[in-house]
């Protein structure tokens, strides 16, 4: 016990890190898992990060209502994003949700409110370890049964051929609003837990490398069921610090592991661990 | 002061541009979106950088960064894009396989310089000032200048005039039809890598000697504005990688000095994300490499 | 009953569909042919909403349904298979048949998220019709298979079985038997008629084996060049010497 006591206290920044990535990794899993590949998570972070931390350091709301104020602004910010990239597919709408993720950094880096580039420090450390945990234990069951479900099928359907889908009767613009909607609640609870559980936020926090963070995390798991992107979490951010021997060339075994998954294991490192699904 | 932030937005602007051109070739051939273009944009600058420091003259170092770049090209395209060609994978797949690459570029990069920013020799880039009337500019930022525009020359002679060019345009247009008549494919594919990552190494090496400064991130100042480049132009459009390169230009240094510094790239991504709303298709239309 | 009043339907230069009135009244099975190119195919993309009409109306009973969504107009009760299938490929084949369903499927949300029994009792309910449903197309074996692993003949069943799963009133359907051998296609005739005259579905069939259609159509109508050239039964339209020469040197009139 007290071995474990002992770790738990060397290693609770990482273990913190590893729930929140799986959170962000599962934020763009969703959209993906209704066939868009939306690039703009780090906006949402930001939105709702900031969002919340101005409500408890400058309002003082207590921490939970704060964080869901935040993510609930974080889903309005998706609905108005997601509204008018509808119709863009593919790299199209990665390009275009990508310039909505800068243009959200550029902001908190100019404004005064958020603290511009120094951004905001002395935020209290709120989010913790059995706070991200649950809440990343309720996100993976919440999101395995909506696959099990009707909009789950549905949004399976777009993913796959957005045109039979809609022969279907599947409105096709409705599900894929509710996926941005959702990654964007996800990202942004996500983004508040990891500035509550860091001392400081600053816009480079939520740069354009954040969201290949996730997206390399959600890939290298497997997009093809829940678990994918939570164990590529897992794996993407304790590597780094197993690897911290190779210093500046760290990101050469990332990049090489990466690939190695894309070429190798189209449907993630989950397929070897679900082989019902790998042939 | 017009003038001059004029004259300054169109020499970074035709660096843009270039440095656009290999995104747009590559997506008008192969519909890939290729992120790690801004990797070699970086490694053909410390090539480059390295040769300089060896005592090689500036010309032939910017030449040998140009065959570097243009070989990590090819390089990346047998590794990230080719196995998954084969297995006609979707649109996720190269994207990510491209970052892939670009993060192994980086890191080696990274490995091998340390995070630093490295600098030309000081005798190597210091050139001569002109002022004419309001504007005053170096001899450096006028070549860089002309340089870019003759290369998109160049590059839009090869694609017009010669039998490679011919090919890259019918492998664009349709790539069954093309291997039908006797074009192969995967030749096609390695010399496009070859010539649009060799046309972003030397825009790497063009901004590296503009402010002579070389590191190991410098891809990530253009690898977004590069996408906003091609979008405002047109994916897959060379004359619009142009336009665009040049319009991006002028619109960071106008909002500069009118408007606030800080919000300079978000004018920028402003641009883009409007303009991928009211015509993803660009100024210069859809097909522009088809009808280049 | 769907009808189609003076549609025409231009791409570019080129008129697809020309000044076409075509009727599908209720529990009927109305062939649809004509050479390759004739129009076809967009005839059925215009009824299901996949494109708009240059000009001319589309209505279901009295209601125009020529703007509609594909989504909206699939809610009305027209479903269809595609010339090329168009299977979700990474489901199942059961899975598929699931999706069809979705218009009716009564598992609500909440009940999924919680995992609330009788939700779930539901849902299995809907997988257990969507089974049955691919056991009277011959499929029961198959119905766990991914659908992009099924034979060619397999995919089209199910996308038949999936589009059935829409308890829809109209079934239109693009060249159901293309690629099937002369027994396949019987057995097929056979299932399509039964299961549309089990349910009191309308059947648009668009074929260009001929035997199967003169077999299982009560009219027909032949299109060329976008135009409709003759209406009628099958030996009407056998017998009609516009329809000959349209298929003169394109392949006999069995
Ligand atoms: N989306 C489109 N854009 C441009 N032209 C089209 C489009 N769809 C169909 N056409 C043209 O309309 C005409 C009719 O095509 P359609 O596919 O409806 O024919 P069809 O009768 O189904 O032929 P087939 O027997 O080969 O399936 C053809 O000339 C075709 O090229
Ligand atoms: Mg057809």
């Amino acid at each position: 016990m007290h071995a474990l006591t002992a770790f738990y206290s060397a290693h609770s920044a990482l273990i913190n890190q590893i729930g929140v990535n799986a959170l962000l990794a599962l934020s763009i899993w969703v959209t993906l898992a209704c066939g868009q590949l939306s690039l703009g998570n780090m906006g949402f972070m930001a939105i709702t990060a900031y969002a919340s931390v101005l409500l408890v350091l400058r309002a003082h709301w207590p921490f939970f209502p704060a964080v869901l104020a935040g993510t609930g602004l974080a889903a309005i910010a998706g609905l108005l994003l997601g509204w008018p990239v509808l119709r863009l597919r593919g790299v199209f709408l990665a390009i275009a949700t990508i310039g909505f993720g800068e243009i959200v950094r550029i902001f908190a880096v100019n404004l005064s409110v958020t603290g511009g580039a120094e951004g905001i420090a002395g935020i209290p450390q709120l989010a913790s370890t059995p706070i991200i945990y649950s809440s990343l234990a309720l996100a993976v069951f919440l999101l395995w049964r909506l696959t099990r479900s009707r909009a789950g099928r549905a949004f399976a359907a777009i993913a796959q051929d957005e045109v039979a889908a809609a022969g279907l009767g599947i409105d096709p613009a409705a599900y894929k609003l509710a996926a941005f909607a959702i990654g964007a609640a996800i990202a942004g609870y996500a983004g508040a837990l990891s500035a509550f559980s860091s001392f400081f936020i600053s816009p480079t926090d939520y740069s354009f490398g954040r969201v290949v963070d996730m997206l390399a995390s959600a890939v290298v798991g497997g997009i093809g069921s829940v678990g994918g992107p939570v164990l590529g979490s897992i794996l993407l951010t304790l590597l780094p610090e197993t690897l911290r021997f190779l210093q500046n060339y760290r990101d050469v075994i990332n990049g090489l592991i990466l690939l190695f998954v894309i070429v190798f294991l189209p449907q993630g490192l989950w397929s070897l661990v679900d082989r019902r699904r790998a042939s | 002061m017009l003038a001059q932030q004029l004259v300054n937005g169109l020499f970074i602007g035709s660096v843009y541009a270039l440095f656009a051109l290999g995104y747009t070739l590559i997506f008008g051939v192969l519909d890939i979106l290729n992120l790690a273009h801004a990797s070699i944009f970086m490694l053909g600058a410390f090539t480059t950088l390295v040769l300089v420091l060896k005592g090689v003259p500036l010309l032939l170092a910017i030449l040998g960064g140009a065959l570097a770049g243009g070989l990590l090209g090819v390089l990346l395209d047998r590794v990230a894009f080719w196995p998954l060609r084969r297995r006609q994978a979707g649109p996720l797949a190269p994207l990510i396989s491209s970052i892939a690459v670009g993060m192994i570029y980086v890191g080696t990069a990274n490995g091998i310089f340390g995070p630093d920013v490295r600098h030309f020799p000081f005798d190597v880039v210091r050139t001569p000032t002109y002022t004419i009337g309001p504007v005053t500019f170096t001899l450096a930022q006028l070549t860089i200048f002309i340089a870019s525009l003759a290369l998109m020359a160049g590059l839009q002679l090869l694609l017009r005039r010669t039998r490679l060019g011919a090919a890259i345009r019918a492998v664009a247009e349709n790539p069954r039809a093309a291997q039908l008549v006797g074009i192969d494919l995967e030749s096609v594919y390695a010399q496009t890598f070859f010539i649009a990552s060799a046309l972003g190494a030397v825009a790497g090496i063009l901004f590296a000697l503009t402010f002579n400064a070389v590191s190991s991130v410098m891809g990530s100042a253009v690898e977004l504005k590069g996408l906003a480049v091609i979008v405002l132009g047109g994916m897959g459009s060379i004359p619009g990688s142009l336009l665009g390169g040049l319009l991006i230009g002028l619109s960071e240094d106008l909002s500069v000095a009118y408007l606030s510094s800080g919000y300079r790239d978000a004018i920028v991504f402003a641009i883009l994300f409007l303009m991928l709303i009211i015509r993803p298709t660009g100024l210069l239309g859809k097909r522009g490499l088809r009808t280049a | 009953m769907i009808a189609l009043a003076g549609v025409t339907k231009d791409y570019g230069g080129v008129h697809a569909v020309k000044d076409l009135s075509l009727e599908l009244p209720d529990q009927t099975v109305l062939g649809l042919i004509g050479p390759n190119g004739a129009g076809k195919t967009t005839v059925l993309n215009l009824m299901t909403g996949l494109a708009t009409p240059t000009s001319g109306t589309i209505a279901l009973d009295e209601r125009r349904i020529d703007h509609l969504k594909p989504h909206a107009i699939a809610a009305l009760g027209i479903a269809r298979t595609y010339q090329t299938s168009r299977l979700f490929p990474q489901m199942s084949a059961l899975e598929n048949v699931v999706v069809g369903m979705h218009l009716h499927a009564d598992d609500s949300l909440l009940g999924q998220l919680t995992g609330w029994p009788p939700t779930l009792a539901r849902a299995q309910r809907l997988r257990t019709q969507a089974r049955e449903l691919l056991g009277e197309l011959g499929l029961s074996e198959r119905a766990d298979a991914l659908a992009r692993n099924l034979a060619p003949g397999e995919q089209r069943r199910v996308e038949i079985a999936r589009a059935i799963a829409m308890q829809p009133r109209a079934l239109l359907l693009d060249e159901p038997a293309a690629g099937l051998n002369p027994v396949e296609t019987d057995r097929l005739r056979a299932e399509i008629l039964k299961l549309a005259r089990e349910r009191n579905i309308s059947v648009l069939l668009i074929e260009h084996d001929m035997s199967f259609v003169m077999a299982a159509c009560e009219r027909i109508a032949v299109l060329n060049f976008g135009e409709k050239i003759a209406e009628g039964t099958p030996d009407q339209v056998r017998a009609d010497p516009r329809v000959i020469e349209a298929y003169l040197g394109v392949e006999g009139v069995a």
